[in-house]
């Protein structure tokens, strides 16, 4: 049997905050670059022509073959065709622009899914998730991210919505209308105050405990009992909206760190002890930038989801690293390959068959 | 045990009912002999049954080979907490008797549940046909390992070995599953799920769980408890305080027993309503409010509420095409559907269509007759072909 040459992709992650893109060789990420997405966006207040120069730059420099299947993660729902079912306010346009745009740069298959699905699929193929039955891998970066595994295969749900985890609602009393008239400032106890557009009475748990809330929340002094007026969009462009280091176990101990800890813990136990409820699964691995940061608070939250939930699943840092958008696009691309001639061998048999019966 | 192609003929004649020898080698790519030796074997076992000839077109006449849905029975058992419903049925899933009984009257469930398998054998028995599976619906999680039903307060109990008690009281193959379970494979038969890839069962009743369909598969997680939504995490009294596993357990708001406890607590505390003076049940409180009582729609406003924070959590989660309300409380949501989908649509993603389950109390009994069904055809079929169905639950084999 003839072994194919290990194949040559180009992964794109397009978060909220950075993208990424990189040359994947056999699964291992050779040339990479790395851009604010704010830069990237043009006057038709897209991503997309930027990011196919930046695509082409990088295929250019890397030399050597190029790319035979472009994989893109990013921060919106997906269907099974790779359409974006909502544009998000980052640069990334409704519809088929992303995928389209690609497929005419480069010729090749293009995946496009959510980034959270992939890198769901990064642990579950590469990482400690491997081989299990039901996973959750939440992505803790600028928003909160889910993507679920059952038996290897991403959850999708009926309309690629699956997985929008930070959209659970929590109960909160509304304090004031915010200071921009976006939404309100609402106070949700533990989980902190922040500005909320859910319904009246409620917060999104990501609006309080994803990692803008945690951010807007330490540059407002981390304090639940004073008042936050700032949306965390109003951190200024181009600073990290992450809460940089705030979390890990060097940062300075003091009343504002641990305040903003125990939102976070109380925030991301409520969430787990709820997937808990809802899917009971094996294993719920926590990723991205923030959950890296906050590995020295995974004792303290593993004991408080097992005093929110009866049948609490493990609970694991991920293992594939901050890479794993870009591996899991990297799986995709090839995924999409493999179809492609999947595909193709089929359409041979069937026009085979053709013949046949005439 | 049958042959691959024994039982692939035996599924395609199920299947196309009535079909014919031509029909089965054209189909399925075998040789006229093959399929001559084949329907042989299965006429001789009396699984098929060949009868009378169809002219095709111009054609050699050809014989008729029809599925006997009347050569076995299956015995399917819904053990509520209140009653406990069985039926026997043959292979096509023609419900043939039926049996309801107060799960108590028997003394304990399990006593209950034995009695009304033996009543259904006795019928079986009467109308000459064997049993062949059995499948049994509880309200609990059935712990895929043990067997043991846990969590299943209305039967009284916590961890109960429901599959081994079963093992040494009956002698044919059965399945135990989760009562919401087998609903939802109701629903997805011959219910409110049919066609539909993704879909939620939520039912609302002396208890309250839900079973998740997603991309044509039931959820089931590590501990069999995907679904159990009883410990869901959504109530308003969190706000500002530590939380503590209990307090806002779901099951108790959203729920029959929740709703009655709502109208009383409304009545204690003052407000006037037709309820004051009678017995309140789940039942007078939804009465009531169809009636127009200010204090029992407060009660059941209550209920949407918490109802539409579940309901969103597995929207934003599982992202479902539909969502089924089942159970006895679930069943009389009609009215409030309305009310229900304003307080879901402003927060979540992707809106799902919501529905009543038009099962009445049968749900769970028609997902055990096609859970015994599936359990029957798996008896038959080669482990090479198995592992294409899925079944939940947990089997048991006689000891």
């Amino acid at each position: 049997m003839r072994t194919e040459p290990a194949p040559t992709t180009l992964a794109i992650d397009i978060g909220a905050t950075h993208t990424r893109l990189a040359v994947v060789r056999g699964g291992t990420i050779g040339v990479r670059s790395m851009s604010p997405t704010a830069a990237l966006i043009g006057s038709d207040g897209s991503v997309v022509d930027a990011l196919v120069a930046a695509a082409l730059d990088l295929a250019r420099d890397a030399g050597g073959p190029a790319p035979q299947a472009v994989g893109i993660g990013l921060a919106a729902f997906v269907d099974a065709t790779g359409c974006v079912l909502q544009a998000r306010e980052f640069g990334i346009p409704r519809g088929s622009a992303v995928r389209d745009a690609l497929t005419d740069a480069f010729g090749v298959p293009v995946a496009v899914d959510n980034d959270a699905n992939l890198a769901a699929l990064a642990e579950g193929r590469l990482g400690v998730a491997a081989g299990l039955g039901t996973v959750a891998v939440i992505t803790l970066g600028t928003n909160i991210g889910l993507g679920l595994l059952v038996e290897g295969r991403i959850l999708r749900g009926a309309h690629g919505a699956a997985g929008e985890a930070g959209l659970l609602l929590v109960p909160a009393r509304d304090v004031a209308e915010a200071t921009d008239g976006q939404g309100r400032i609402v106070d949700a106890g533990r989980l902190g105050r922040a500005c909320s557009s859910a319904p009246a009475g409620y917060a999104h748990i990501e609006e309080l405990v994803g990692g803008g809330a945690l951010a807007a929340a330490a540059a407002d002094g981390g304090a639940p009992d004073e008042t936050a007026t700032r949306a965390p969009a109003d951190v200024p462009a181009g600073a990290s909206r992450v809460p940089s280091r705030v979390l890990t176990r060097d940062a300075v101990r003091g009343p504002v760190t641990d305040r903003l800890a125990d939102r976070a813990l109380e925030g991301w136990a409520l969430l787990i002890a709820n997937l808990c409820a809802l899917l009971d699964p094996e294993l719920v691995v926590l990723t991205g930038g923030l959950a890296e940061d906050a590995a020295h608070l995974l004792p303290s939250l593993r004991r408080r989801v097992a005093e929110l939930a009866p049948l609490p699943a493990e609970i694991r840092i991920g293992s594939v690293g901050p890479d794993a958008e870009l591996l899991g696009a990297d799986l995709s691309a090839r995924s999409a390959l493999v179809e492609r001639a999947v595909g193709h061998a089929r359409a041979g048999l069937s026009a085979q068959s053709r013949g046949g019966d005439r | 045990m049958l042959e691959v192609n024994e039982f692939l003929v035996l599924d395609y004649v199920r299947d196309h009912d009535p079909t014919t020898r031509t029909d089965i080698g054209r189909s399925l790519g075998l040789s006229p002999a093959s399929v001559s030796r084949i329907v042989g074997r299965l006429r001789d076992d009396g699984l098929v049954r060949e009868e009378g000839t169809r002219r095709s077109q111009g054609g050699r006449p050809r014989t008729i080979v029809t599925f006997r849905h009347d050569a076995a029975a299956v015995i399917a058992i819904d053990l509520g907490g209140t009653r406990c419903q069985a039926a026997l049925a043959d292979l096509a899933g023609t419900v043939l008797a039926r049996d309801i009984r107060a799960t108590r009257a028997g003394g304990d469930a399990f006593s209950t549940l034995l009695a009304a398998v033996e009543a259904m054998r006795r019928e079986a028995a009467r109308l000459g046909v064997p049993v062949v599976a059995l499948a049994v619906g509880v309200p609990g999680i059935l712990d895929p390992e043990t067997g043991a039903a846990r969590d299943a307060p209305y039967v009284d109990w916590d961890d109960f070995p429901v599959v081994d008690g079963l093992a040494r009281a009956v002698d044919i193959p059965f399945v135990v599953d989760n009562d919401v379970n087998l609903a939802a494979l109701a629903h997805a038969w011959r219910g409110d799920g049919r066609l539909v890839d993704d879909f939620v069962t939520f039912s609302v009743g002396t208890g309250t769980g839900a079973a998740i369909v997603s991309g044509g598969r039931l959820l089931k997680g590590r501990h069999n408890a995907a679904g159990e939504l009883g410990n869901l995490i959504v109530r308003r009294e969190l706000l500002g305080r530590p939380i503590i596993a209990g307090l806002g357990a779901f099951e108790a708001s959203a729920s029959g027993p929740g709703i009655a406890a709502r109208a009383r607590e409304l009545i204690a505390a003052g407000r006037t309503s037709v309820l004051a003076d009678a017995e309140i049940t789940p039942e007078a409180v939804l009465a009531a409010a169809a009636a127009g009582d200010v204090t029992a729609l407060a009660a059941v406003g209550e209920l949407l509420d918490d109802l539409a924070m579940a309901i969103v959590a597995l929207v934003c989660v599982v992202d479902p095409d539909r969502v089924i309300l089942e159970g006895g409380v679930g069943r009389s949501l009609g009215p409030y559907l309305g009310e229900l989908v304003a307080r879901i649509e402003p927060s979540v993603p992707s809106m799902p269509e919501i529905v009543v389950s038009h099962l009445e109390r049968d749900a769970t009994v028609i997902g055990a007759v096609a859970a015994a069904l599936e359990l029957a055809r798996r008896r038959t079929a080669p482990a090479a072909v198995m592992g294409a169905f899925s079944l939940t639950g947990v089997q048991g084999h006689a000891h």
